[in-house]
């Protein structure tokens, strides 16, 4: 990308039905999905019925009865891909996975106030709010009014899957004076959700789709870094 | 270069090597082609064959007769699907081995691999089996096997008068049971981590080819090894009363002359006195070869000895930013460049002129076997 | 959960059934929802300017107290260096010598295709639980940049990291043959 994101991850999403109580960390090691050494040193947070949650060195992991959540500011990114993916392909194959979420998520910093207030004022240009325009300007810096968020949705991807969207989201920042913060939620769904009965189909779609999703959330992203 | 196609007379072998992988072409005369095996034109990306016969004014959907896959080596087979694609009216003939639905099957286990390729050499076949099932039924693909023509052109259509033999030599029954033991070993298993097909050495099912065209014939080695085994290798080709008992002017050597492929008796009774030997070298990982033994002993044999290429260690050309340079520097050293440029050596010869030799032509840095090694 | 649908004006929090959005963002109230509560930032006046960058920064060690579960305390750790990839390869091994291995390398951050490219490694580099991976055909990413430490300095660094690619299935090899077998018997050889 052309700016250098400040933050920067990227998680994957499959929304199942899922039994958190499974997901600790000696469960990964047992089945060889990750070390010994690298389940020992996990962090667990809470392991429960309704929630479990630990982090590894590289990624964190966040299981509700409804949810599988990995996640990770680190790369090489396809590692989360690879684990979920050996997860559900080699273990939980029986587990019904419905949906898929890809999300690459930065923060990264427009350099001055001048040039986020251009973005700004290029998504969600403030003159269309008619008499409400001169209140919107209001204020300096952090306390001028304007654009708070916006969400961009592609319904159609012509990749292959069943159904789905691309959404981008926008905001600035909180983790510095200029920065912006992008979202993109690449979003994967089954046609007939109701017959799904394992987690092939999902699992399948992430595989191969992957690095296409990320490359792709970063193409959107570098958009609104090419106004900059 | 001259950018003209042979003449309907002419006689010629082509060599092409970018320094990873090698095609050669043979015209038998009136326009009919023959491509064995293919590799990547560093100049215009495309498949060598494709590249030069346009270049030289030649249709190669109508010219090319015949395309072999010696092996499914990677540096062998790059761009092949799209040649066997381009060359609508070629057939297409590769070692019985790589028919038997154990090596398809092989083939489809590593291609399928949605999210790391398989690799080139596999991504190709995968192409090629396409290929074939569609045009099976109209052009039969051949099974190459120890002494056996797989295409003849009769001597009212090779431009010259003389008749037109395309054999292949190998593999032996012998060198097809080692393969398929091999074939185990590569073979994936249930819960085995997935990875990259990366075929073995030694290689026990090779073609190697000897066109014959009249009083004149050319040995193409492909990457055949010598095993010392009489059954397999060379030695099982020498010894062979099966295939034509004729010593060849032109010896496309197996294997980038290296020594597990030399066999002193094709030199003595499948060769004639200094022939001209033609080579590509092999430039990637720490053994590249010819090595200056390889040379020396191939010199000893002749005195005309050719190479698409230079040994060299070549940097990458991609240019990345400084600091990134000097991370690389400092884990790896240098990224090497596993392509170093396509050269070509051309041999032609009139077969209408009973006088006349083969004209050694070197272009792109092709050069003397002397000085291919640095 | 359905405590917070009531809520007015977080339109830019979207947690329903059909979110895949996942990141940080909702583990304040994922905790709180499961015994009941609201969360606690909610009550106060400022709730609907609350995005999800805001859930993400929100304090979870305040969170979990108000709340009865069972948890585990968790270790103490010294914050993360920041990292920032310059480069990133894909590479598969093409031999293992007694020192270093060969590679071949495909430049993911060029978005090239074709393995063109090829180095050198130290196994010293390669950590003790990828060397099982390390032999001819293991597939591994290269990736060279800087790391930014706690205290502002930076330094370059280089990891290579074995993929822990999904094990072939039995599925996935039954039907390779099967379909093998179909394509040999559509090619007629001659």
């Amino acid at each position: 990308m052309k700016i250098t994101p400040e933050k920067s991850s990227v998680s994957i999403v499959l929304v199942g039905s899922m039994n958190s109580l499974i997901f600790r960390p000696g469960w990964f090691a047992k089945n060889g999905l990750i070390s010994e050494t690298e389940a020992e040193a996990a962090e667990i947070e809470v392991i429960h019925k309704e929630l479990t949650l630990f982090k590894l060195d590289w990624c964190s992991i966040r299981v509700e009865p409804t949810r599988f959540v990995i996640d990770s500011e680190d790369a090489p990114f396809i590692r989360i891909s690879d684990l979920a993916v050996r997860t559900f392909k080699e273990f939980l194959v029986h587990t019904p996975v419905t949906m898929l979420g890809i999300n690459r998520v930065v923060s990264f910093d427009a350099g001055s106030d001048e040039a986020r207030d251009k973005i700004g004022n290029v998504l969600a240009p403030k003159q269309p709010w008619g008499d409400w325009a001169a209140d919107l300007e209001k204020g300096n810096g952090p306390a001028r009014g304007g654009m708070r968020s916006l969400t961009m949705q592609q319904t159609v991807v012509d990749d292959g899957r069943e159904e789905g969207w691309t959404r981008a989201k926008i905001e600035p920042s909180m983790h510095s004076a200029f920065g912006i913060y992008m979202e993109v939620n690449d979003h994967f769904q089954l046609k007939e959700l109701d017959s799904v009965s394992g987690a092939e189909p999902v699992v399948t779609m992430l595989e191969g789709g992957f690095e296409e999703s990320i490359r792709r959330s970063e193409w959107i992203i570098q958009q609104i870094m090419d106004l900059i | 270069m001259a950018l003209t196609a042979p003449l309907d007379t002419e006689l010629e072998v082509t060599l092409l090597g970018p320094g990873l992988g090698e095609c050669q072409l043979i015209h038998l005369g009136a326009g009919n082609w023959v491509v064995v095996d293919s590799c990547i034109d560093s100049h215009t990306s495309q498949p060598a064959a494709i590249a030069y016969l346009e270049r030289i004014g030649v249709d190669p959907r109508k010219a090319v007769k015949l395309v072999v896959a010696t092996h499914w080596h990677d540096d062998h087979i790059r761009g092949l699907s799209e040649v066997l694609e381009c060359c609508s009216d070629a057939r297409f003939c590769c070692s019985v081995a790589l028919c038997e639905s154990e090596f398809v099957a092989a083939v489809l286990k590593y291609e399928g691999q949605k999210n790391v390729a398989g690799g080139p050499g596999v991504r190709e076949i995968r192409n090629i089996y396409k290929i074939l099932e569609e045009r099976s039924s109209v052009f039969p693909p051949i099974k190459a096997l120890a002494d056996r023509v797989v295409y003849q052109v009769p001597e009212e259509m090779s431009g010259h008068g003389r008749v037109c033999r395309v054999w292949t030599l190998s593999p032996s029954d012998e060198q097809l049971e080692k393969f398929y033991v091999e074939l185990t070993n590569l073979m994936p298993s249930v819960k085995e981590t997935k990875r990259r097909a990366v075929p073995q050495d030694p290689n026990h099912v090779s073609i190697a080819t000897l066109v014959e065209v009249g009083e004149h014939s050319i040995l193409l080695g492909g990457d055949l090894e010598e095993t010392g085994n009489p059954l397999t290798g060379w030695s099982m080709i020498v010894s062979s009363q099966a295939r034509p008992q004729v010593k060849s002017s032109v010896f496309k050597i197996p294997h980038h002359g290296s020594e597990n492929a030399h066999c002193d008796d094709v030199w003595a009774t499948m060769l004639e006195d200094n022939p001209l030997a033609i080579l590509t070298p092999y430039n990637r990982g720490v053994k590249k070869r010819p090595s200056q033994d390889d040379v020396a002993r191939i010199s000893y044999f002749t005195e005309n000895g050719y190479s698409t290429a230079q040994i060299k260690v070549a940097k990458t050309k991609k240019k990345r930013e400084r600091d990134v340079e000097k991370m690389i520097n400092d884990v790896v050293g240098k990224i090497r460049a596993v392509s170093v440029g396509t050269g070509m050596i051309r041999l032609r010869r009139n077969m209408s002129d009973l006088e006349s030799n083969w004209d050694v032509e070197l272009f792109d840095g092709a050069c003397d076997l002397s000085k291919a090694c640095l | 959960m359905s405590a917070l649908r009531k809520d007015t004006g977080v339109s830019a929090f979207s947690h329903d059934s059909e979110d895949t959005v996942g990141g940080f963002k909702s583990m304040p109230e994922i905790v709180l929802s499961v015994a009941g509560q609201l969360p606690f930032s909610r009550k106060s006046s400022d709730v609907t300017s609350l995005t999800g960058q805001e859930y993400q920064e929100a304090n979870v060690g305040q969170v979990k107290r108000d709340i009865d579960l069972p948890v585990y305390v968790p270790r103490s750790h010294s914050p993360k260096p920041s990292v920032q990839v310059k480069n990133e390869w894909e590479g598969y091994v093409v031999d293992v010598g007694a020192e270093t291995f060969t590679a071949r390398l495909v430049d993911k951050t060029r978005c090239d295709e074709h393995e063109d490219e090829e180095a050198d490694f130290p196994i010293a580099d390669v950590s003790d639980d990828d060397k099982k991976l390390l032999k001819p055909g293991g597939v591994f990413r290269w990736i060279i940049g800087y790391q930014k430490l706690p205290g502002g300095s930076r330094r370059r660094f280089s990891q290579v990291v074995f993929r822990q690619l999904p094990q072939w299935t039995e599925k996935e090899l039954v039907k390779a043959e099967e379909e093998a077998k179909e394509i040999s018997s559509k090619i007629q050889w001659l």
